[in-house]
């Protein structure tokens, strides 16, 4: 099959996970009858009321075993609107190994997948196993060329799990702290293995231990030895899309402590 | 722990209180449904389990709708939050053990083809995309779910998700060749 059969196949793929059927007008009037008739009927109703400006729950005594699920909504800051239909403003495009980076115009909605980087040997048979959680040593173990994962992480972060694709030549690792923020470290020697970006944030370039660092929000892009690196630093309860200054003084020191 | 009868505080106090009407939930629901309803089928195994919650989740949306504000984020992506936090629940709740895939509910469902062999080649495409979506991890998944199930845009989902909309992206690409595999190895056909 040649790559202008599999791309259309790629497009084709993401066309059925937009148009699937999954039948929902079976249930949709079932479930609004039943919640107008819980409405009217004041079975059920706001569980929030305002006091002097304030939204405050109403409280209800619950037998112990009940399940206490808080509200997680993340609450940040900044409202945005998005535009309808598909512009692909392409501003910038640059290459760091085998990822492709495309920078978008801001007020364009960005591409929905950057494919710029798909394979043709996609259709390769694949023999790894479902992905399953690894950890520190085994996905040392499984990755493929010349992979290295840090020996630093910023202080409050450990090792939370990892991943291996494609027969270890793609490796996902996870570092978290407590607050549930993130430092994903994304490693692939080959062009299969690895995933453009597709970004509406500012990218720079710069060096560091020698090597040509690309850099745009909370990310940094890499190559050494053949292998693609791709580092995201993501904030759980911020709005922050950029790396704080601070934490921009660890990036050198966890990319050198890869060696 | 100390409870509060809000009702009698009412009184004495008249606070104010807004509680969404009929109408106005009409409106949501019938903006949001389907996107809610695909969201949820691409987050869940067992798809009988998809009308109870998404049942829950527009139940939330009517209990929690005075707390909304705009100045924290849009409606959409606080409905899609409500969603997010629901299934949530549910995998905790129920633990997911192994693939809980129901075959019976995709055969059940029909496709506007007239021909029988058009037919009988959506539902097992269908399928094959369920359980190739069942493989993918959490993560992935959920990311998968808000893109082409709640047909969110990249920015909103990295929100949503505490990821940089970066991550997103690459998330995207590699859950697609992830499923691009698994249906070609499953003898998945395209129409």
């Amino acid at each position: 099959m040649n790559k202008k059969a599999d791309m259309n196949e790629f497009k084709q793929l993401q066309d059925l996970l937009i148009n699937v059927d999954v039948d929902s007008s079976k249930y949709e009037y079932i479930i609004l009858n039943r919640l107008k008739y819980k409405i009217e009927t004041g079975t059920i109703k706001s569980n929030y009321i305002e006091k002097d400006d304030l939204y405050m729950k109403r409280k209800f005594f619950r037998p112990a075993t009940t399940v206490a699920l808080a509200l997680s909504i993340l609450i940040l800051g900044g409202s945005a609107t998005y535009a309808s239909g598909t512009l692909d403003s392409i501003i910038a495009h640059f290459q760091i190994g085998n990822a492709q980076i495309q920078q978008y115009a801001m007020d364009s909605e960005t591409k929905d997948v950057n494919t710029a980087s798909y394979d043709e040997s996609l259709l390769q048979e694949d023999t790894s196993s479902d992905e399953k959680s690894l950890t520190l040593e085994e996905v040392k173990k499984v990755a493929k060329g010349d992979i290295k994962l840090p020996n630093y992480v910023p202080e409050g972060y450990a090792f939370e799990n990892a991943t291996a694709s494609f027969e270890g030549a793609g490796v996902d690792v996870v570092y978290s702290n407590k607050s549930g923020d993130t430092i994903v470290i994304l490693a692939s020697s080959t062009k299969e293995a690895t995933c453009g970006v597709a970004t509406t944030e500012e990218v720079s370039e710069t060096m560091i231990d020698g090597k040509k660092v690309m850099l745009s929000g909370n990310c940094a892009l890499w190559e050494s030895n053949g292998v693609t690196y791709q580092l995201y630093w993501n904030y759980k309860n911020s709005d922050e899309v950029n790396l704080t200054s601070s934490d921009m003084k660890q990036v050198p020191k966890i990319i050198e402590s890869m060696k | 722990m100390e409870t509060v009868d809000f009702e009698i505080y009412e009184e004495k106090n008249k606070t104010n209180f807004y509680e969404i009407t009929v109408c106005e939930f009409t409106e949501i629901y019938k903006t949001y449904y389907k996107r809610v309803f695909k969201y949820i089928c691409y987050r869940i195994d067992d798809q009988h389990m998809a009308e109870d919650l998404c049942s829950q989740v527009f139940e939330k949306i009517i209990e929690k709708y005075s707390s909304f504000s705009r100045n924290n984020m849009t409606f959409e992506g606080w409905i899609f939050a409500i969603a997010r936090n629901t299934i949530t629940d549910y995998h905790r709740k129920n633990k997911r053990r192994g693939f809980h895939f129901s075959l019976d509910y995709i055969i059940e469902m029909v496709s506007s083809k007239p021909s029988p062999d058009d037919m009988i080649l959506t539902e097992e495409n269908n399928s094959y995309l369920f359980q190739a979506l069942a493989h993918l991890n959490e993560r992935d998944r959920a990311v998968v779910s808000l893109k082409y199930g709640a047909e969110l845009k990249n920015t909103e989902i990295a929100k949503l998700m505490g990821l940089s909309e970066s991550n997103v992206s690459v998330i995207l690409c590699r859950s697609l060749k992830k499923l691009q595999k698994k249906l070609v190895r499953g003898g998945f056909k395209y129409e």
